[in-house]
C-alpha cells in the first residue's frame, strides 16, 4: 500500500471513529448530564490518558484502546456536561412565561449563561485537535491515529463500538430521570 | 366584569389526556384557588391558560380561553402576546442568575415594549407591589442569586407584574417557602387583587380559604366542583370534595 493509500484509508477510518464516537459521547453527556451526577467524579476520567502514559501501558494493547477510547472523548463529554448543567429549564421557562420569543430567551438567558461553558469546551476541543496534530507531526501519530492504525492493522472497529455502546448502556443504568409530572 | 372564561377546556400530553372539558369564569379583582391532589392536572390547567403547555411537546390544547372576553386560542392570536396579559410565576424561583435584581424587573419590559421605558420608575413600581422595595433599594444591582428563597420568589413576581399582566397566575408560590415568606407572599396576593384577577395553584386548604374568593377542585383532569371558597369548603355539592377537603382523600 502507498504512503498516499495508507493516508486515505487512515482518513476513512477516523471518519467511521467520529461517526461511531461523537453520537455516543454526545448521547452520553445529555444522558449523565441529566443524572446530574458529580462533574468532579467524571472529572477524574479525563486524567485517564495521563494514568495511561505514567503506567507506561503499550499502545498496542486493548487497555491502551480502552484508556484512549475513554481519554479522547471524556473531556468533549464533560464540557457538554458543563454546558448542560448550565442550561437551566426553569430560568428558560420563566423568560417563555414572561413573553419572551424563543429568540429573545435564547439570546437574552440561554447564551449568556452557556457562554462560559461553551467557550470552555470549544478551548478543549481546539486544544485537542492543536494537540493531536502536534503529536502526529512530531511523533508519528499517538495516541488517536497510532490506535486508528492499530485498529485498522487488527480488524478491531468493532472493539471501538463495544466501548462507546458499553458506556452509553452504562450512562442509561446512571439516568434517575424520572418522567415529568403533568 | 369577567376576566378569564374557559369552556370546555381539554389538553393532552401525546395520547394521554390531562384536562377533560374544564370550564368557570372569574371575575376581575377576584383570587381563584385551583386545588387538587397531585397529578390531577392543576398545573396544566393554569399553562393553558396563557399557552405556556402547548410550548411542551406532543402536547394538545381544546376548548376556549378568554381573556377579557379575547378568544387566546383564536387563529391568528400570537401566543406571546397572551402570555404578556397573563402572567405565570412558577413554584420555584426562577430569577435569572446572569442578570442584578434591577435588570430582572425589567428584562420582560425591555423586550416587550418598542419604546423605550422609564427603568427607574418600572422598577420601584413593580418592586412595592411585590413588597420588596423596602428591602431591596440599597441592593438593586446585586446579582439576583444573592436573594433569599421567599425574596426570590417575590422578586419573581415583580419582574411578571413589571409587564402588567391583567391575569396573574401562580402555580404553588409558596410550596418551598419557610411560614414567614409564605405570609408575605399571601399579604401580597391579597394587594394585588385590587389590580388585577388571580389563579392561585395551591396544595393547602388553609391557604385556599385564606387567600382566595373562589376555588376550584380539580381530580383526574375534571373539574368536580367550583363555587366561592367559603361554600365549597363547608357545604360542597359532590361527596368527592367533601372527602378531599377533610382530608380523606389526596
Amino acid at each position: 500500500m502507498t504512503l498516499l493509500g495508507a493516508a486515505l484509508s487512515t482518513s476513512a477510518l477516523a471518519l467511521v471513529a467520529v461517526l461511531l464516537a461523537a453520537p455516543a459521547a454526545l448521547w452520553t453527556a445529555w444522558s449523565i448530564g441529566g443524572a446530574r451526577l458529580s462533574l468532579g467524579a467524571l472529572r477524574l476520567l479525563a486524567a485517564v490518558p495521563l494514568a495511561a502514559l505514567a503506567l507506561s501501558v503499550a499502545p498496542s494493547s486493548h487497555a491502551w484502546l480502552l484508556l484512549w477510547a475513554v481519554g479522547a472523548y471524556a473531556p468533549l463529554t464533560l464540557g457538554l456536561l458543563d454546558v448542560r448543567a448550565a442550561t437551566d429549564q426553569r430560568q428558560l421557562g420563566a423568560a417563555l412565561a414572561l413573553g419572551m420569543s424563543p429568540f429573545q430567551a435564547f439570546r437574552h438567558v440561554l447564551l449568556p449563561v452557556t457562554a462560559r461553558p461553551v467557550l470552555a469546551m470549544l478551548l478543549g476541543v481546539l486544544a485537542r485537535l492543536v494537540g493531536e496534530a502536534g503529536l502526529f507531526l512530531v511523533i508519528g501519530g499517538a495516541p488517536v491515529l497510532g490506535a486508528l492504525a492499530w485498529l485498522h492493522g487488527n480488524g478491531a472497529v468493532l472493539a471501538l463500538l463495544v466501548v462507546a455502546l458499553g458506556w452509553a448502556a452504562l450512562a442509561e443504568r446512571l439516568d434517575p430521570r424520572t418522567p415529568v409530572q403533568a | 366584569m369577567t376576566a378569564l372564561a374557559v369552556e370546555r377546556l381539554s389538553a393532552w400530553a401525546g395520547a394521554r389526556r390531562l384536562l377533560s372539558d374544564v370550564s368557570l369564569t372569574l371575575e376581575k379583582n377576584r383570587v381563584l384557588a385551583v386545588i387538587g391532589p397531585s397529578g390531577s392536572g392543576k398545573s396544566t390547567f393554569i399553562r393553558c391558560l396563557n399557552r405556556m403547555h402547548e410550548l411542551d411537546a406532543g402536547a394538545r390544547v381544546a376548548g376556549s380561553v378568554r381573556v377579557h372576553g379575547v378568544e387566546a386560542y383564536a387563529e391568528g392570536i400570537d401566543p406571546i402576546a397572551i402570555r404578556r396579559r397573563v402572567g405565570l410565576v412558577f413554584q420555584q424561583p426562577a430569577v435569572f442568575a446572569h442578570l442584578s435584581i434591577r435588570d430582572n424587573v425589567l428584562v420582560g419590559v425591555r423586550l416587550g415594549h418598542a419604546a423605550p421605558v422609564d427603568a427607574d420608575v418600572v422598577v420601584e413600581r413593580s418592586l412595592r407591589r411585590a413588597a420588596l422595595f423596602d428591602e431591596l433599594r440599597d441592593r438593586l444591582d446585586e446579582p439576583a442569586t444573592s436573594l433569599s428563597a421567599g425574596e426570590r420568589q417575590r422578586l419573581c413576581i415583580a419582574r411578571a407584574l413589571a409587564v402588567e399582566p391583567e391575569i396573574l397566575l401562580l402555580d404553588e408560590p409558596t410550596a418551598n417557602l419557610d411560614p414567614v415568606a409564605t405570609a408575605r407572599i399571601e399579604g401580597l396576593i391579597e394587594e394585588l387583587r385590587r389590580s388585577c384577577a388571580l389563579v392561585v395553584v395551591t396544595h393547602g386548604m388553609q391557604q385556599a380559604i385564606r387567600i382566595s374568593d373562589d376555588t376550584a377542585f380539580l381530580n383526574r383532569g375534571v373539574l368536580v366542583e367550583h363555587g366561592p371558597t367559603t361554600t365549597l369548603f363547608s357545604q360542597p355539592v359532590q361527596l368527592e370534595t367533601e372527602e378531599f377537603v377533610t382530608g380523606r382523600f389526596g
